[in-house]
């Protein structure tokens, strides 16, 4: 075996040199460290295999949430399950189904994909090092290896200039060349990048998912909606919604207030594009730190915290006197567009009341009023025939508030409800009644008194912290990057041999003139095909250099 | 040198993965689930400690309060909402140990979030409570607190946060959760 092939610690079949620098490596008495790193457990833990199975187990785990409803984002849909099929509510609670994200087995595979990849990359990393310092090696002197690709040329060039040459021809090309040792022998190399490039995907998706783990469990995901002239705590206890409640408690919430004071929104019927901006007060720390307008595309960014418009509607401020004239309820209502007619629908719900009282309201922003003949069209919808009016525009020209009263139990005893529904299963539609905007009110048959007493917009917010974003985003590119190589880069090296021609020294008695002997080798681990060219290219300009003698035919054993 | 055949290693490796990962995820589920659940007053409860957070505001009735005048004794904090469901189901226990327990010297104080002062007002009437309620408007104060949804009740002593019910209670575990907290 040749003994100019030096140890390179690559992982071509070709490279007979690194299987048995692996079974000499194996060779070595164990040290603590290295019996660790050779526990079977630990090997099976350092494989690609593992961390692809667990890449998979994780998709799966990912899958399941599309699947069963979760919690933070339909609570009701989730209590259904319970109430229709306990057995298979309890087993599902068992295995945390209802919470994938924050279960302790979706932690347990991030944890271990992780740990895994972790422990994939580094024992590769160092080999990686250890084979670009080994790779350009100086050789111990001998014969050259067999090798794909071989020239041999005789010059009239002493030694040390041939081997200056070939040097700098080289050196013009790129190539990184080791040492020679006293025979005149070393090794050149080119496409390290290739293993570069694949250990830098590898690392970019340990940070790309470093960078995803660090979201799905550091980071929160919500939708707030602040009525105007209110403000808004950034932790749980003031969200709407979750997308994502984050893994690791809610101490990850920053705590700052949001105080909305205007929201503008352009008319749909002039403006080319319309715009609508809220805009806000930041208050940290019982100090005003800045006040900023949110657009659309311009998001609240503060502490790490984004808030980003997300949609907006109307919210009447609706009062109800009771009989005696004493409020007993004054707030505004949120309301959703949607409703009949046009309308802009909400519910509000006065549970102190003996019986218990909850409304529909219906905000027609800018109504017009119907004949009977027009209404009799909308006789099947929410609001009956009986009401004569429509909407015209989502302008406030002449806000009018059309409440349907409804008087039994709310529910609210018998379990959690969402605060927009009125559930209507054990109450009775007592009335209906109109208000104009700061108008008197109307009085309804029971003596309960409605006002409508100012309209506002509330203004819904996105709100994310998203601490692993730079490193999915770092982690992407990098990945990217990675690829390159893998695809255009291959590795190939050259050996080369320059020694004074030991026949000419046996014919220097003859009193000839000193020849050099220069003998270039050459394979490639990637494609093998076009390294042929590139072979002779090496060798075309090389001999250029070093012209070979003309006098002695030349011997040219290149093998295929 | 004998080495194991590649396939022979692999299986072994696959088995031997799957066991370290299995024991993993037991250790963390067994890590997540010890903390919660052995509280003496049940489930619910959890021992804390951190100060009573700095508050000044108004009650409900609009009288302006300071959390400096809670620093001294034991005071039991409840979050709360006239619109929450399970408040109103909870409502009549915590009256109830209100009433067993002042005369002990025992302050309670309510914390109103996502309301109106009517609402607010009303419920307070409804159901008779005999403590005064901060008003808790946007949520500062149960956000300092921790709570992150009403109801959610915590016990105070000199001006520590040492114990938090979380969710719906009744009057036999916030007095478990006093007494537990007056013991320490």
């Amino acid at each position: 075996m040749s003994d100019l092939d030096a140890p390179t610690g690559n992982t071509t079949a070709e490279d007979a040199g690194e299987r048995k620098q692996a079974a000499s490596f194996a060779d070595v008495p164990p040290t603590p460290m290295r019996a660790f790193a050779r526990l079977p457990g630990l090997r099976a833990l350092r494989s690609m295999r593992t961390a692809i199975y667990l890449l998979i187990a994780l998709v799966i785990a990912t899958v399941v949430p599309t699947l069963v409803p979760q919690r933070i984002t339909n609570p009701e849909k989730v209590a259904e399950i319970g109430r229709t099929h306990p057995y298979w509510f309890s087993v599902g609670e068992r295995l945390r189904v209802f919470d994938v994200f924050t279960s302790p087995w979706y932690m347990a595979i991030w944890v271990s994909l992780l740990v895994v990849l972790l422990l994939c990359l580094l024992p590769r990393t160092r080999a990686f090092v250890r084979q670009v310092r080994r790779s350009t090696a100086t050789p111990r002197a001998g014969t050259l290896p067999r090798l794909p690709h071989t020239v041999e040329w005789r010059t009239d060039a002493g030694p040390e200039a041939a081997a200056a040459q070939v040097r700098s021809v080289l050196r013009r090309r790129l190539w990184r060349q080791g040492r020679a040792n006293d025979a005149g022998q070393y090794v050149a190399e080119k496409g390290t990048v290739r293993e570069a490039g694949s250990l830098l995907f590898h690392w970019s998706l340990f940070l790309l998912l470093t960078g995803l783990a660090a979201t799905r469990f550091l980071g929160y995901a919500g939708q707030a909606a602040i009525v105007e002239g209110k403000e808004f705590v950034e932790a749980p206890i003031d969200y709407d919604a979750w997308t994502n409640r984050g893994s690791l408690g809610d101490s990850v919430h920053r705590g700052f207030t949001v105080a909305l004071d205007r929201f503008q929104v352009d008319d749909p019927d002039t403006a080319e594009t319309p715009d609508f901006v809220s805009d806000v007060r930041v208050i940290d720390g019982g100090r005003e730190v800045f006040a900023q307008q949110v657009h659309p595309n311009v998001p609240l960014n503060y502490r790490g915290v984004k808030m980003y418009q997300l949609s907006f509607g109307w919210a009447p401020e609706v009062v109800v006197r009771d009989p005696s004239g004493k409020v007993v309820f004054d707030d505004f209502v949120l309301t959703r567009p949607g409703g009949p007619r046009g309308s802009w629908t909400g519910v509000l719900k006065v549970p102190s009341l003996e019986p218990q009282a909850g409304f529909r309201v219906f905000l027609f922003p800018d109504p017009q009023v119907l004949t009977p003949e027009q209404a009799a069209q909308f006789a099947d919808d929410d609001l009956g025939d009986g009401v004569l009016v429509a909407n015209r525009s989502p302008n406030p020209v002449a806000p009018l508030l059309v409440f349907e009263e409804w008087r039994g139990d709310l529910g609210l005893e018998s379990g959690p409800q969402n605060v927009n529904v009125l559930d209507v299963s054990a109450m009775t539609r007592a009335d209906v009644g109109a208000a104009q905007l700061g108008g008197d009110g109307f009085d309804l048959d029971d003596g309960l008194a409605v006002r409508f007493a100012d309209l506002r917009h509330y203004s819904v917010f996105s709100i994310k912290r998203d601490p692993g974003l730079v490193l999915v985003l770092i982690g992407a590119s990098l990945l990217l990057l990675g690829l390159i190589p893998a695809l255009y880069s291959r590795r190939r090296r050259l050996w080369v041999w320059v020694r004074p021609d030991p026949d000419a020294v046996d014919a220097g008695a003859e009193g000839s003139a000193a020849a050099t002997l220069v003998t270039l080798g050459g394979i490639a681990y990637q494609r093998k095909d076009a390294f042929s060219d590139e072979f002779t290219d090496v060798v075309t300009a090389c001999r250029a250099a070093v012209p070979p003698q003309e006098r002695a035919p030349e011997s040219d054993v290149s093998k295929p | 040198m004998t080495r194991p055949t590649p396939r022979s290693l692999n299986v072994r490796s696959a088995a031997l993965t799957l066991r370290l990962v299995a024991a993993a995820a037991i250790m963390t589920l067994s890590a997540c689930t010890a903390g919660s659940g052995s509280h003496a007053c049940g489930p619910q409860v959890a021992d804390q400690d951190f100060a009573l957070p700095e508050f000044s505001g108004s009650l409900v009735d609009g009288s302006s309060v300071d959390l400096v005048d809670y620093r001294e004794g034991t005071v039991v904090l409840n979050v709360w909402g006239s619109w929450c469901a399970p408040c109103r189901v909870e409502a009549p226990e915590l009256k109830k140990a209100a009433e067993a327990l002042s005369p002990t010297g025992v302050r309670f104080l309510g914390v109103d979030v996502r309301d109106s002062t009517t609402g607010a007002a009303a419920f307070d009437e409804e159901f008779a409570i005999p403590y005064p309620s901060v008003f808790d408007d946007p949520s500062q104060l149960a956000a300092d607190l921790g709570a992150s949804s009403p109801p959610t009740t915590f016990v105070v002593r000199d001006g520590d946060v040492r114990s938090v019910i979380r969710g719906q209670t009744d009057a036999d575990t916030i007095k478990c959760a006093v007494e537990h907290v007056n013991r320490a």
